[in-house]
């Protein structure tokens, strides 16, 4: 099959924005003491190394080399949300910014005539996703006690309104490369 | 840091043919048939509680007092807990489980503190036996999870606030945490008791050299080249180590810092003080 530019470039970039959250979800696994959540984390941290595995195997089965990007989806976000200050800030800006990569992913299945190779990389990740989601959904709840509800939910608020707007500016900067994925669903801005 | 009981509940005894030869001794000893019984519902709760946390299931390897489990019985029916998650922060876990009849109301100074016998003795009427059959449940739990309790008796442990259904308890030199859950007339508490590595944990000392020496082996800076005049902007490279350095720290000293908090830190002097006043908030608070 034969990769337009595009394709290429988004591809690879999914690549890169895996391999930023393997090396951010490793910093954070070294800093936790034993437990639960160290055990999980150090899951995600590998999830996330494993996700740029699959995409750098699927690029190369569709006969491509993944596109050296320093860039990521996360570079813009520290910058937008703010740099989080304790473990329960790690936890929410994980949580919004794990449903943000659920909803491009599930965006791009929607896309018309999708290769099957990038059709079964989005899904086999999307199992971890899914998992990644619900094991920090608990890891907040649990936190409640130590943090206050309120100030959790102000936390996942404040990122959730950063979220949106990284992702507008991240689709007006990459307007065009991003433009099948805007055809595929009308309600984009 | 994150910690959790994993309970596990059964009315039927274990099969004599399932189990394992270090079971089968220990049934051995025991010769009254409900005895025996008794021993072989409890097995069967404990074996499913370890398999669910993915510890070995021969249960043979398990003798009471233990530290990350525990056993209790009421009637014919058996419930294990097993501790899960940071097993290094507790010292012991309790389970109690009572259905049925309600505490005869004159034991109750015999194990409530005097704030738990006022309080009980204000609760509504309709209450009292159910409130009195919780704190006895609690009172049990807080004993067996306490590896220190020998000499002790249950009125030893005080709870915080004994109106609630989780919370904190003490003892003079050991703390403890505790939930409870209400069955149909009867009541079910876990308790943990926290390791005292734990508790000093809360209270370490924040000074600048532990500080410095923290954040040079996350830097990979000499800890002789971080002064308290030092900025972090210089010595921290991005925002990912930022988060790295200051949730290491966090966790490290058992202190909060928030948003804000980075915003107003600019040198490592800083960040020392700002460890320090929030440490001492949440002692206070």
């Amino acid at each position: 099959m034969s990769l337009s530019e595009n394709d290429l470039w988004l591809l690879s970039y999914y690549r890169s924005s895996e391999i930023n959250g393997a090396l951010f979800f490793g910093r954070v696994a070294r800093t936790l003491r034993g437990g639960q959540l160290q055990a999980e984390v150090t899951h995600h941290f590998a999830d996330e190394a494993q996700h740029a595995r699959y995409w750098t195997d699927c690029i190369s089965d569709l006969g491509y080399d993944a596109e050296k990007l320093r860039g990521a989806y996360q570079d813009q976000y520290l910058e937008a949300a703010g740099v989080p200050a304790n473990l329960m800030e790690v936890m929410a800006i994980t949580q919004v910014f794990e449903k943000r990569v659920i909803g491009q992913y599930r965006q791009h299945l929607r896309v018309p005539n999708l290769h099957p190779r990038i059709r079964q990389t989005i899904e086999q990740i999307m199992v971890d996703e899914r998992w990644h989601v619900q094991y920090v959904r608990e890891a907040l709840a649990e936190m409640e006690g130590r943090y206050g509800a309120e100030h959790v939910a102000e936390t996942l608020d404040r990122f959730t309104r950063a979220d949106q707007e990284v992702y507008a500016k991240t689709l007006a900067e990459y307007g065009e490369r991003v433009d099948f994925l805007r055809r595929a669903d009308p309600e984009l801005p | 840091m994150t910690r959790g009981v994993l309970l596990a509940v059964s009315d039927t005894p274990l099969a004599v043919r399932d189990l394992t030869a270090g079971e089968a001794a220990r049934l051995a000893e025991r010769r009254s048939p409900r005895g025996r019984r008794l021993w072989l519902t409890a097995r069967h709760a404990l074996r499913r509680a370890l398999l669910a946390t993915g510890r070995p299931a021969d249960t043979a390897a398990y003798r009471f007092p233990n530290r990350i489990a525990s056993l209790s019985y009421a009637g014919d029916l058996a419930v294990a807990a097993v501790l899960t998650g940071d097993v290094g922060a507790v010292a012991g876990v309790g389970v109690d489980v009572e259905v049925g009849r309600y505490p005869e109301p004159r034991t109750a100074p015999l194990f409530l503190t005097g704030p738990e016998l006022s309080w009980w003795d204000g609760a509504p009427a309709a209450r009292r036996g159910a409130e009195l059959l919780r704190l006895w449940t609690v009172k049990e739990a807080l004993f067996k999870a306490d590896p220190g309790n020998a000499g002790r008796t249950l009125r030893h442990y005080a709870t915080d606030r004994p109106a609630a259904r989780r919370g904190r308890a003490t003892r003079p030199g050991a703390e403890f945490r505790y939930a409870s859950l209400a069955l149909p007339r009867g009541a079910l508490t876990v308790a943990l008791g926290l390791s005292p590595s734990h508790e000093g944990n809360a209270m370490r000392e924040i000074d600048f050299d532990s500080v410095a020496k923290h954040v040079s082996s996350l830097i990979s800076v000499p800890v002789e080249r971080l002064g308290p005049d030092v900025t972090i902007a210089e010595v921290v490279p991005d925002s990912f180590t930022l988060v790295e350095v200051s949730v290491d720290l966090q966790e490290e000293f058992d202190v909060v810092l928030r948003q804000q908090d980075l915003r107003e830190m600019h040198t490592l002097g800083d960040l020392v003080s700002l460890l320090r006043t929030r440490q001492a908030e949440q002692v206070a608070s």
